[in-house]
């Protein structure tokens, strides 16, 4: 098949920075080729992309030096960013910032009317990306309205509206829940089936491993991987800091010095290894004190009519780790609110160590439930890092000598004594801010800390290192951890237990072995196994 | 008298004179988050399609419909306005579901009316009302100094207040003040009536589509699109970050203390982690600005000079006829203003008297 990209020995430098991003990169791929690109935070893969659609040096200045740029026919360096999007279609990570319309079929159209395309035509293209993405019934809805995956779809779809011949994804789902995800993986599939040529990145590997043709692992800016899904993982992703499929490292276990491993759970199968496995389900046992005792409760936010908690019933013993999961809009996020004191229930009960929760007000709250928000940025404030520690200490009424003892030893944990004095908005968007946003509760000394998504946006080895760094505080301090998250490996990996919700209410819980086979008998509830094993 | 001396009394004097002073503008913003709140702004751009005629026309003529509207309004007297107001709320039977349409509408509607007529009555020059009613009857007297920092003007004479006798130049909520508010008041709902109609009867992005195509610099137009529509994103924003500084550590927003000096620490306090708050929004809100601008260059956003149109924007007949009522109504409309004792705001007269408004 004919080459539709072609690059020879590629260097990217910004401007500001002496070092080079990509250096001597050589790379080509040819038409309906599906490509997957991995590497970790800071790899290249984000600028390899951005130099493929022009995006790179015509809008986000950077020196591009070295050899030849040929996608399809053109040199991306020398021709219009929107002359180049006619050929490569490119969808970023958020969906938000790339819709620009109120209605559906209005903001397929934008890109449409902007290069001036006759009326009709227009009005069966609209319609036409909309049938690709399944839009076609919402054409007509709010674009704020739609769900994450919905958006990214429709943000597919306006770009699908110009007749790319190459569709560029940077992370597109690292803002989406497992079933939006799920989404665009099988449509960015379909989409390769009917010819279009993909460039994903992505940190969700396991889940796409399947679908694609090859995959690139960057590496300091250079091609340290690329090859077939096969042979890539034979190679030992994990080296890249990408997680590879679950079957593949137990294959490796078993197997050391193997030239073909597992992507599947069906080729794992296959090999009839499995027999030989012992299943070791862990079960701890419920003992101790409980921690968190939801009774019967049921929540409507002020002003709305939808009830969104029917009657939710859970307990939590002191140490363990609980993980909470579910669709979006199963109500996970309001049961944390309610857990964390921001709202109260609109009847039943909530117990934080046999307080009753409504009756627990300012510092005696903040000293036995801390709460990490998704986002770095929704909870950091101050203008340096210890004013954002000591901004908690004043609300917790903790002074003088205690809160200095106090921060000091919640920096030194975390590994950010030398931050002390930057401003956490400066701080890197990854590893450092979410590592700060974790100090500013902790530092509180709560006995229960509530994560929400720990470590979404982050690449594998930064949410390992985060997750391992907050297990061990855990053990250390015998703290409680309430953990909201889409990650399954997550789940499976750290929690003694996990609650799925479900339309308002505990559907299930139990061990994560437990919850995972049930759920096989529930698509409803999400996609929830990371392996299926 | 026991009554004149709690009224008088300088502290509640001043409790009572800022609760009148505050209670319009807290009312409305009570009103519009209250009422109609995130959900009421999702609705104003939910737009549900309609078959009626105010749907077929062309959202120049709604535009210009609104336009002369105001103006009428604005120029005339204020039952002329008001009934340029019920009017335009007749034209809502034309749009679908109005149920929920005026759901919204009337908080809105309601809000800039004691908005207005709240404003209008504690700050009317007396001046004004003396011209317009002839006499003027205090029915409560604020603080003077409220004038001297040029708050509020005051009456200048001797006048009769209830509970308290004869005053000098008092200032303070008259009877005439509350009714020349609400009388004034019909020009801003009118108004608002009518830019409410045209949202609600035209799909946002056909008003700027028209507008666009009536000149208006299409940066303009995107710049308001992307304004109305970060709307969404900015209150759910502040909802989270609100929710953050709760857990953090139950920041109520309450000053507590019956201490004076804390009661003030608190306050300043509270008003430090409210900046705090804002700027944790702003950054929220704009940090994702350079992916937009780069999102908006790959879809040729402003690339090519010429531009078409998703939807057909056409005048036809109705609109035709429309133009022709609204130029008809904006003649009679300037010619009633003209007539003694029908125009709009007071003017002064070559003799420097006021005329009759």
């Amino acid at each position: 098949m004919a080459k539709i990209i072609k690059i020879n020995n590629l260097y990217v430098r910004y401007f500001g920075s002496d070092k080079p991003v990509l250096k001597g990169l050589s790379l080509e791929i040819e038409e309906g080729e599906f490509v997957l690109l991995v590497g970790r935070t800071g790899s290249g893969k984000s600028t390899l992309l951005n130099v493929i659609n022009g995006v790179i040096p015509n809008i986000i200045s950077a020196t591009v030096r070295g050899g030849s740029i040929n996608v399809a026919g053109r040199d991306p360096r020398k021709t219009p960013v929107h002359e180049m999007a006619m050929v490569v279609g490119t969808v970023y990570q958020i969906p938000e910032s790339q819709i620009f319309s109120l209605i559906v079929d209005d903001d397929v159209a934008f890109g449409l009317e902007n290069r001036a395309i006759e009326p009709e035509e227009m009005r069966e293209r609209v319609v036409e990306s909309l049938k690709l993405v399944n839009l076609l019934h919402k054409m007509k809805h709010p674009t704020f309205l739609l769900s994450g995956g919905e958006k990214q779809r429709l943000v597919i779809a306006g770009v699908l509206a110009v007749k790319p011949r190459i569709l560029i994804l940077d992370e597109p789902t690292s803002m989406l829940d497992s079933i939006g995800a799920e989404q665009i993986f099988n449509l960015v599939k379909k989409l390769n089936d009917e010819g279009l040529t993909i460039i994903m990145s992505e940190h969700r590997v396991e889940r796409v491993i399947g679908l694609v043709d090859r995959i690139i692992g960057l590496k300091d800016g250079a091609i340290y991987i690329d090859d077939e899904p096969h042979r890539a993982v034979a190679k030992d992703l994990t080296k890249l800091g990408v997680e590879e499929p679950q079957v593949t490292t137990l294959y490796r276990m078993i197997n050391k010095n193997s030239d073909y491993y597992p992507i599947s759970v069906d080729e794992f199968l296959e090999l009839g290894i499995a027999d030989k496995l012992d299943v070791v389900s862990r079960h701890k046992e419920d003992d101790g004190e409980i921690a968190i005792s939801v009774n019967n409760v049921r929540f409507t936010y002020p002003g709305s009519a939808q009830e969104v908690l029917k009657g939710v019933n859970l307990a939590i013993h002191d140490g363990d780790v609980a993980s909470v999961i579910g669709p979006n809009g199963s109500g996970k996020s309001t049961l944390m609110y309610l857990l964390a004191g921001i709202y109260k229930p609109s009847s039943g009960s909530i117990q934080i160590f046999n307080h009753d929760s409504a009756k627990l007000v300012g510092k005696d709250r903040v000293r036995l439930i801390g709460y990490v928000f998704q986002d770095p940025d929704q909870m950091l404030f101050s203008s340096t890092v210890k004013g954002e520690l000591e901004f908690t200490l004043k609300l917790a009424g903790i002074h003088g000598r205690e809160a200095e003892d106090r921060i000091r030893r919640v920096v030194n944990y975390l590994g950010i004594n030398d931050l002390l004095s930057q401003s956490p908005h400066k701080l890197s968007v990854g590893g450092q801010r979410r590592l700060v946003s974790v100090a500013s509760v902790l530092v509180a000394e709560p006995r229960i800390l509530i994560l929400d998504e720990p470590t979404r946006g982050l690449d594998n080895e930064m949410s390992t290192a985060l997750m391992d760094l907050i297990l061990t505080i855990k053990e250390e301090r015998g703290m409680t951890l309430v953990m909201v998250t889409h990650n399954m490996r997550q789940v499976g990996e750290y929690s003694d237990k996990a609650f799925i919700m479900y339309d308002g209410k505990v559907a299930f819980s139990g061990t994560p072995e437990e919850v995972f086979e049930e759920s096989h008998r529930h698509p409803e509830w999400g996609h929830f196994t990371t392996t299926g094993l | 008298m026991l009554l004149n001396q709690v009224l008088y009394n300088p502290v509640i004097n001043w409790i009572i004179t800022l609760i009148i002073l505050f209670y319009g503008p807290v009312l409305v913003v009570y009103l519009i988050f209250k009422l109609i709140g995130f959900q009421g702004y999702m609705s104003l751009f939910r737009f549900i399609e309609g078959k009626s005629i105010i749907y077929r026309m062309d959202p120049r003529t709604k535009i210009l419909l609104s336009i002369v509207v105001t103006t009428v309004a604005a120029i005339t007297i204020w039952w002329i306005s008001a009934i340029m107001f019920i009017a335009v709320m007749a034209l809502y039977a034309l749009l679908s579901n109005v149920k929920e349409k005026l759901r919204v509408a009337l908080p809105l509607i309601l809000a800039s009316f004691i908005g207005t007529a709240w404003t209008e009555s504690i700050f009317a020059p007396y001046s004004y009302l003396q011209v317009i009613f002839h006499h003027v009857t205090f029915l409560y007297v604020f603080p003077q100094s409220l004038a001297v920092l040029g708050i509020t003007q005051g009456g200048s004479g001797m006048f009769y207040v209830p509970y308290l006798g004869y005053v000098n130049n008092p200032v303070g909520l008259t009877w005439e003040g509350i009714i020349y508010g609400l009388q004034i008041t019909f020009r801003a709902v009118a108004a608002i009536a009518s830019g409410l109609l045209l949202i609600f009867s035209t799909p946002p992005s056909d008003i700027l589509r028209s507008l666009e195509k009536s000149g208006l610099p299409i940066e303009l137009g995107f710049t308001l699109l992307l304004a109305v529509s970060s709307v969404p994103k900015v209150l759910e924003n502040s909802m989270v970050v609100l929710n953050s500084l709760k857990a953090r550590g139950g920041v109520d927003f309450r000053p507590r203390s019956r201490n004076p000096i804390k009661f003030i620490a608190e306050s300043l306090f509270i008003i430090r982690v409210v900046v705090m708050a804002l700027v944790s929004i702003v950054i929220l809100t704009l940090r994702d600005a350079r992916q937009i601008a780069i999102a908006a260059d790959i879809r040729a956003f402003r690339a090519y000079r010429r531009r078409t149109y998703y939807r057909d924007i056409r005048m036809s007949r109705i609109d035709y006829i429309t133009v022709a009522l609204l130029i008809a109504l904006l003649i009679a409309g300037i010619y009633i203003s003209g007539l003694p004792g029908m125009g709009g705001p007071c003017r002064i007269t070559h003799d420097n008297y006021l005329n009759i408004c």
